[in-house]
């Protein structure tokens, strides 16, 4: 810790905000958007279908 | 500092929420090289990629070792974000593994009611995951694995906090018969939007 | 260094058989379901058998 001090870094950590997490996930969503364009499965249609 | 508990954190279950990881893993955890060189002042928000770089759940593996996802836990114990945040992980649903992360920590530090509020609509994620232990990795599902963590004392080699069981709160009115989609779709009931769903409860 | 025991042999790829992964929830959704219907059960069948034995004299309890 002390040395942390030396180099003038604090040794609390910032807490985070909903909005920062919000915007984060909203970020990486966008990034890995094709990777997950495959899992197209409608999970309410096979609902349905048991309803028939 | 890298392993104390957040200042102004709120003891969960009446301790130190760090300790509801037991000290030989919580003393494995402080050792362990992912820990130290990953873990290091994540925040509730750097935490999230992280988690959804994780490869599997589990508790320790090996000689002891605890998994990344162990890790990642411990960290979320030890920074408290708060409830909304934790929300937010669950609903970023294209990442699983997060959410099997918030998952696992909102069993441990929810009151009753809402972890069975939050968690039992999880079982409809029938998504695959992978279990780690000393055996290896395993295939096992989002559905089971919340099933588990409202079921057994233990998950992922971590002893749960006592979880009063869903009867006694339903005998006392504090939270209604568990509904499952795929019963309602068995009995021919309609499609419940959100805004149904809510005034009837 | 030990990164061969790090890649996981299982896979965890959503999607590839769609009809086998919900048919395979359905089975688990449904064993639950039945599981926790026993459970109810058996915890009435417990409550009236309290219930009965209350209601009996003294002497018949012991």
């Amino acid at each position: 810790r002390g040395h942390l001090r030396a180099l003038g870094q604090t040794t609390r950590i910032e807490r985070s905000t909903v909005e920062q997490v919000r915007a984060r996930i909203a970020f990486l969503r966008e990034k890995t958007k094709e990777a997950s364009n495959a899992k197209a499965f409608d999970f309410e249609q096979r609902l349905a279908e048991i309803k028939e | 500092m890298a392993n104390t508990t957040v200042r102004g954190a709120l003891a969960i279950h009446g301790q130190n929420p760090q300790y509801l990881v037991e000290t030989v893993i919580r003393n494995r955890i402080y050792e362990d090289p992912y820990w130290k060189e990953h873990c290091f002042a994540l925040t509730a928000e750097t935490l999230i990629d992280k988690a959804i770089e994780l490869k599997a759940i589990g508790g320790v593996y090996g000689n002891n070792k605890p998994t990344e996802f162990m890790c990642l836990l411990l960290k979320l114990l030890q920074i408290q974000p708060e409830k909304e945040i934790l929300l937010e992980y669950l609903q970023a649903e294209e990442f699983k593994y997060l959410r099997a992360l918030a998952v696992m920590y909102i069993r441990m530090t929810f009151r009753a009611v809402e972890v069975y509020e939050i968690l039992e609509p999880l079982l409809k994620d029938f998504r695959k995951i992978r279990y780690r232990n000393s055996g290896g990795y395993h295939l096992t599902f989002m559905d089971e694995f919340v099933d588990q963590l409202l079921r057994d004392e233990r998950v992922c080699d971590i002893i749960l906090p006592r979880l009063t069981k869903r009867d006694v709160l339903e005998d006392n009115g504090e939270i209604g018969p568990r509904k499952s989609r795929l019963l309602d779709a068995m009995e021919g009931k309609e499609e419940e939007g959100s805004e149904r769903g809510r005034s009837r409860s | 260094k030990e990164k061969e025991a790090e890649v996981p042999d299982v896979d965890d790829t959503d999607g590839l058989d769609p009809e086998g992964e919900f048919e395979a929830w359905r089975l688990r959704e449904l064993a639950r379901i039945k599981r926790d219907k026993e459970e109810a059960v058996a915890r009435e069948l417990e409550r009236e058998e309290i219930e009965r034995r209350r209601a009996l004299p003294e002497e018949q309890r012991l």
